[in-house]
């Protein structure tokens, strides 16, 4: 579904991603694993059109969207959900889900709001509430749930385990999981490996702007590459 | 001799040659324009000083200007003129006339001019210690609004300003030799500032506040230095201007003066000292220009609707300028001219600025 | 004594019901750009042009209003589309000077076309009858213009409240005004949302120019930029960023404007006998007559300390040491 060839990005003069290549099969979980500033969501930005690539290509069901704009990016089907969360802290949940759906038919994306309480039930009574008041768990709940307003086809995900405690980990998980289940497409990206891992079909090592490793998932669970980066043995 | 020390000699020695035949010439409007051309150049490279230099946007330097034109001119004023003229002065001012010379020397006028700087870099000092804390546009506002505190307070003090009346009477002190000394001063003296640690802490926090904290260097003193210094020059060059144009009034010392400035410091480079002297000549080239097809047309705001477009068109297509931050350097220069490329000759030393 | 108080008091309405169509403009370019459009008040003062041409050329008023704000509103466009677009994500500062740069352009384009109608300098406004005379309270008498300034501005600011909080669009500008970023990801198309700032603001403006013209009696070229400093410090005061923060900082500044002028000469206003002769002489000495045309000064003071003191507005707080 997506093709990523020999992307560069930089920052002014600075590398952030060199030659990156990567592919996400339909109904597939990937997963970018790799440590701070390996270029993982500088990557996602590109594929979004947050950020413009200085060479290479991304390819979406066959249609180059390198040089797309984010809001056409996002009518072909795209939806990322930044890292951080960046939920908009002075709107209430509502607002920012109907945000989310704010390319759809208004009518349809209302409804679609109404229904996100069953998806995310700890949204469902906090509907009214500033997403600022929100806890972090919440909020990336919120984040998620907002960028699936969209009906997005395949979705970015942005180091959503970010800052949360294990238990609220597990549970984004679960969701994240359920999602897959349901035949969403996603590419996670993700410093928590042992999850990442364990959700994912494939994934891709990052490191300072390449990959240098990609396979299965549960294949690279035991390569003793990632033990020796990550756990330190 | 190095190409640093004589290429700097031999422009002012070329300068001075003009200077004199131009003086001789007695073409009353060249030698005006020649000696505006002095003026703006002081105050468009104080600007870059106090803005240019640190990043930090002034708006409010030609409050200083105006301030320095009515000190001036109100110490000058021979005293027969003086009680005539502003009869409401207190007794300790209005017995001071600062019309002495010595000789060909106007001292009297140095002395006023002096005073008026200080003074004014005294004011610049007060209330750059309350506005050099903003950043951004914050402070390019508030400045702002002090411009327009200096020019209400001129015109409420009838006392001292005769207020919204024209204050004529000045004498003309000012000619191209003056002009021109005051203004080569104020080149060298920035130039070398540029130079100093002083001057490579203001570029610093420019570029980065945190940074340069976190290494310390204090913003606060860099700004301050600046923007004193800055007023003082600033100053000067109205004390320059109230002796050249003899009478004006707190209307000429606001904001179309204050975005002339501003265009031409932009058009030069904010940050290099010499890129302000070519921006002025530019501009004012241009000005001039302009306003010749003003009179000829009578369409009158003309050149300064081109003048504002010409602006945004040199923000959105090279915002650093002709110059950006570096300066012309003479070592290259004369490198060029000694073994020019290939074909070129003669054609490399003018296109060549580093 | 208290007709006097009174007219003071309708007088800081009026002037704060300009002010707050202004401020509100400015606030909510700035809240989505970062940009203080200083060009803000050379746009009311084409739109006072324009409706006085309109005037002069026999239009009906209504119809000359509606020319006038539909043709502000695209000059409000052009300006957007030309001389920001290209800059957006520029420095702060390039942003600000190339609002000055764009006001000189209205300034000067607009003398020129004045002069070629043949014009002065200083035109006075032909103004309608709405806008002409007094109504009578009772007791007390107020000019027709200020009771419209007033109405006029509770109206459009109420709708822009509705605007901004019922439809998606509006609900755009407060999310782009939030985080620019994000917003891009929720597909919000950008430029469509700084055109709509863009066209509401100049449409404020436009209702600001004509209330100005119709106050100050008649117009000029230059009569943009006091009202634009003006409506900046009231945006500051309000907690800049903010909407209805700058329709507070608006009133409150049309308030703090008259303290200068209702001071000054109290001593001559107050009935003899009310206060004891030295404090009359005290009052007379310290807010002397003259006092009211250190209004300006005054107000820039105002301003300063707030700058210093209270960055964030009136409601906001101290906020962090430096405001970026």
């Amino acid at each position: 579904m997506l093709e990523v060839r020999d992307l560069h990005v930089f920052y002014g003069n600075i590398r952030a991603v060199d030659g990156a290549s990567l592919r996400v099969e339909t109904g597939e979980l990937v997963a970018i694993i790799g440590s701070n500033g390996a270029g993982k969501s500088t990557t996602l930005k590109s594929i979004s059109g947050l950020l413009r690539s200085r060479s290479g290509a991304i390819v979406y069901d066959g249609r180059d969207i390198t040089d797309e704009s984010t809001d056409g990016i996002v009518a072909l089907g795209i939806s990322h959900c930044p890292e951080g969360r960046r939920i908009f802290g002075r709107l209430t949940v509502r607002e920012n889900l109907i945000l989310g759906g704010v390319q759809r038919p208004a009518a349809e994306a209302r409804r679609d709001v109404e229904l996100v309480g069953d998806t995310f039930p700890g949204l469902r009574d906090r509907m009214k509430q500033t997403g600022g008041t929100l806890s972090g768990g919440e909020q990336q709940m919120l984040a998620i749930a907002r960028a699936l307003m969209s009906k997005p086809r395949l979705l970015l995900l942005d180091e959503p385990s970010l800052g949360l405690a294990p238990l609220m980990v597990e549970h984004i998980f679960e969701v994240i999981e359920g999602l897959k289940r349901q035949g969403l497409t996603i590419l996670l990206v993700e410093q928590n490996v042992h999850h990442a891992l364990d959700a994912a079909d494939r994934a891709y090592v990052m490191e300072a702007g390449r990959i240098t490793v990609e396979g299965r998932a549960d294949a690279l669970r035991h390569d003793p590459r990632i033990e020796q980066s990550y756990l330190g043995l | 001799m190095s190409p640093r020390v004589a290429g700097p000699l031999v422009s002012i020695l070329g300068l001075s040659v003009g200077l004199a035949v131009l003086d001789a010439s007695g073409a009353a409007f060249w030698q005006g324009l020649v000696i505006n051309l002095a003026i703006f150049t002081i105050l468009v490279v104080s600007l870059n000083l106090t803005s240019g230099f640190t990043g930090v946007f002034s708006l409010g330097n030609i409050g200083f200007m105006a301030l320095g034109a009515y000190i001036s001119a109100i110490l000058t004023l021979p005293l027969s003129v003086k009680s005539e003229y502003l009869p409401d002065l207190p007794p300790w001012l209005a017995g001071v006339h600062l019309d002495q010379m010595a000789g060909p020397l106007p001292v009297g006028w140095l002395a006023a001019t002096l005073i008026a700087g200080l003074l004014v870099a005294l004011v610049a000092l007060l209330v750059g210690a309350v506005l050099m804390r903003l950043s951004g546009h914050f402070v390019a506002v508030a400045t702002l609004g002090f411009l327009v505190i200096v020019r209400v307070i001129l015109f409420n003090a009838d006392g001292f300003t005769r207020g919204s009346r024209t204050f004529s009477n000045v004498t003309p002190y000012t000619n191209l030799w003056w002009a021109w000394a005051w203004a080569l001063l104020v080149i060298y003296a920035v130039w070398r500032l540029k130079r100093s640690q002083y001057g490579r802490a203001m570029f610093a926090q420019r570029r980065d506040r945190w940074a340069a904290q976190s290494v310390g260097i204090s913003i606060l003193r860099p700004r301050l230095l600046a923007f004193v210094i800055g007023a003082f020059f600033t100053a000067v060059a109205g004390s320059l201007y109230a002796h050249f144009i003899t009478s004006f009034s707190p209307t000429v010392f606001y904001f179309d003066l204050t975005f002339r400035v501003i265009t031409m410091l932009v058009v030069g480079g904010m940050g290099s000292v010499s890129g302000s002297v070519i921006g002025t000549v530019v501009v004012l080239a241009v000005a001039e220009g302009l306003r010749r097809v003003e009179d000829v047309t009578l369409l009158y705001g003309l050149s300064g609707l081109l003048l504002a477009a010409f602006f945004i068109v040199i923000i959105i297509f090279r915002p650093e300028g002709i110059m950006g931050q570096r300066e012309i350097s003479f070592g290259r220069l004369a490198a060029r001219l000694r073994s020019p490329r290939g074909g070129g000759g003669a054609e490399g030393a003018a296109a060549e600025l580093p | 004594m208290g007709d006097y108080f009174i007219q003071q008091v309708v007088n800081a309405v009026s002037a704060g019901s300009l002010y707050a169509l202004m401020a509100v403009g400015l606030a909510l370019i700035f809240s989505i750009l970062r940009l203080i459009n200083f060009a803000h008040g050379d746009i009311m003062m084409v739109a006072a042009y324009l409706v006085t041409f309109a005037l002069f050329a026999g239009m009906p008023l209504p119809a000359a209003l509606v020319f006038m704000v539909v043709c502000t509103v695209v000059i409000g466009l052009l300006m957007e589309r030309i001389a920001y677009r290209p800059i957006r994500g520029a420095a702060e500062v390039a942003m600000l000077l190339t609002s000055f740069a764009v006001g000189q352009i209205l300034q000067n384009g607009t003398l020129l076309v004045s002069r070629l109608a043949g014009q002065p300098i200083q035109i006075a406004f032909p103004a309608p009858e709405i806008v002409s005379g007094v109504v009578a309270f009772g007791a007390i008498t107020v000019p027709k213009v200020n009771i419209v300034s007033f109405v006029t501005g509770a109206v459009l600011l109420t709708l822009l409240t509705v605007f901004v909080t019922r439809t998606r669009l509006g609900l755009s500008m407060h999310a782009a005004a939030e985080d620019l970023s994000a917003a891009r990801l929720m597909g919000i198309r950008v430029n469509r949302v700084v055109a709509t700032a863009f066209a509401i603001s100049s449409g404020l403006a436009a209702v600001a120019g004509f209330l100005y013209a119709s106050q100050a009696g008649q117009i000029n070229p230059y009569l943009g930029f006091t009202p634009v400093l003006k409506a900046f410090i009231a945006a500051v005061i309000g907690g800049f960023g903010s909407l209805s923060g700058a329709v507070i900082g608006a009133y409150a500044l049309g308030f703090l404007e008259v303290i200068p002028t209702a001071l000054s000469g109290i001593a001559d206003i107050l009935p003899p006998g009310a206060v004891p002769p030295d404090v009359h002489d005290l009052l007379a000495r310290v807010f002397p007559s003259s006092l009211g045309s250190y209004r300006d000064a005054f107000v820039f003071v105002f301003l300063i300390l707030m700058l210093l003191f209270r960055p964030n507005g009136i409601v906001g707080g101290r906020g962090r040491e430096e405001v970026p």
